[in-house]
């Protein structure tokens, strides 16, 4: 038989552990005799995570694929604890002053820098907000309204908050300790996310009830303007990214929770990849290049599964297989 | 004519159970009980199945398992308050395609 040498004049490498990423490059694995080659996805792709410690829907959620934060939460009972994730599993992290459930998911803010706003205890809504530096959660400043399901964007010391229970279209910036009013919501609703920062949020899906809603908006640091309509419109949903780079995840369609995932470009949403499981109240963080989506329910149970996007383009290794 | 979709159930132990290249070379979908849909005569989906230890169950013995969870979560949802159904969704069947 020719050898691969005789026909194109060399051989591909030969090592004992794959090589760095270098697109395009194939090799030979030696210790798990193996072709193999560096590829990009060429759409969004979902792996399974770490499993959380808890169970939980309607959780706040925060940083990235490899340092992430969920927080409160309804198991049930209430939760007030808040776990980190490093890429593999979670870990417990620091209790909350107030146990509770659908606070803003303030996407922005990092593991280290968190924000935890609004949310309910069921019976009464909390105006209270609390910021998370790593280790301990401690008090800011009070949100003006008590609310729940509000959408969120930006980071602990320049986030954003907006609508919420009764379908306002109020917004209020933070500052690292207080609340100033914004630009008010074109339209009010409430389960609805959020991501980006401060000068540059976005805001969509939700309910205005009772149907769910496809739209979406845009924030420049004073007001908002319409951005292209979800495909699928959905209310408790997930969200990750920025103004012109987000993911919309999961959440409920009229009456029935989806798998459904939508990518943002600052103008249009495009399908994506589907989550493996339908969910709806997840909590999520990081890019459209990687994040995590955790935790939410099926409808029947609440689960503590983590799944973990990776988006086109992302270099991967393949092993060369014949079938 | 021939089976579109095969069932199993598995126990999702998190990281690794469904990797990047699974999801590349094919789709798995997951329903409650943890029940797992992947394409029949496929073998890459036949690997991941034996990966994940999976025991295949019948289109029906999967369906059954899923309705009795959506069953009991409707029954735990019809019992909540008016304030509690004003703001959730009553949880749905989901029925599974041959």
């Amino acid at each position: 038989m020719a050898e691969y040498k005789s026909i194109n004049g060399f051989t591909i490498q030969d090592v004992a552990t794959d090589p760095t990423i270098n697109t395009g490059q194939v090799w030979y694995n030696s210790a798990t005799k193996a072709i193999k080659l560096h590829a990009a996805t060429v759409s969004g792709t979902w792996a399974t995570g770490g499993a959380l410690g808890a169970a939980r829907q309607k959780s706040g959620g925060a940083g990235t694929q490899t340092a992430g934060l969920i927080f409160a939460g309804n198991a049930p009972p209430l939760l007030a604890t808040s776990e980190e994730y490093n890429g593999t599993a979670w870990t417990g992290g620091g209790t909350m002053g107030t146990a509770r459930y659908a606070p803003t998911n303030t996407i922005g803010a990092s593991q280290t820098a968190g924000l935890a706003v609004g949310g309910s205890n069921g019976s009464a809504d909390f105006n209270k907000t609390e910021e998370y530096d790593g280790t301990s959660w401690a008090g800011g400043g009070n949100y003006p309204i008590s609310k729940q399901a509000m959408a969120g964007a930006g980071t602990q010391t320049a986030g954003l908050s907006c609508g919420g229970g009764g379908n306002v279209t109020t917004t209020n910036e933070y500052g690292g300790s207080s609340w100033t009013a914004g630009g008010a919501l074109g339209t009010g609703r409430l389960t609805f996310s959020g991501c980006g920062l401060q000068t540059a949020g976005v805001v969509f899906g939700g309910t205005n009830p009772p149907p769910k809603s496809a739209l979406t908006e845009e924030y420049n640091g004073t007001a908002w303007t319409a951005g292209g309509n979800l495909n699928s419109a959905r209310s408790n949903h997930s969200a990750c990214g920025v103004q012109t780079a987000a993911l919309a995840m999961g959440g409920d369609l009229a009456p029935a929770t989806t798998n459904l995932t939508e990518q943002y470009d600052g103008t249009c949403w495009a399908v994506e990849t589907v989550v493996p499981v339908a969910r709806y109240a997840q909590a999520a963080g990081g890019t459209t290049t990687a994040a995590f989506l955790s935790g939410g329910s099926t409808g029947p149970a609440n689960t503590t599964t983590t799944y973990e996007w990776t988006g086109a383009g992302v270099p991967l290794v393949q092993t060369v297989t014949t079938s | 004519m021939a089976k579109k979709y095969q069932y199993l159930v598995a126990e999702n132990w998190g990281k690794g159970f469904i990797e990047i290249n699974d999801s590349i070379k094919f789709t798995i979908s997951g329903f409650p009980g943890d029940v797992w849909r992947v394409p029949a005569h496929d073998k890459q989906a036949n690997l991941w199945i034996n990966k994940v230890l999976g025991v295949i169950k019948t289109k029906n013995e999967a369906q059954a398992i899923v309705d009795a969870l959506v069953e009991t979560a409707q029954d735990n949802y019809d019992e909540q308050s008016d304030a509690y159904k004003a703001r959730h969704d009553r949880p749905t069947d989901i029925p599974l395609e041959e």
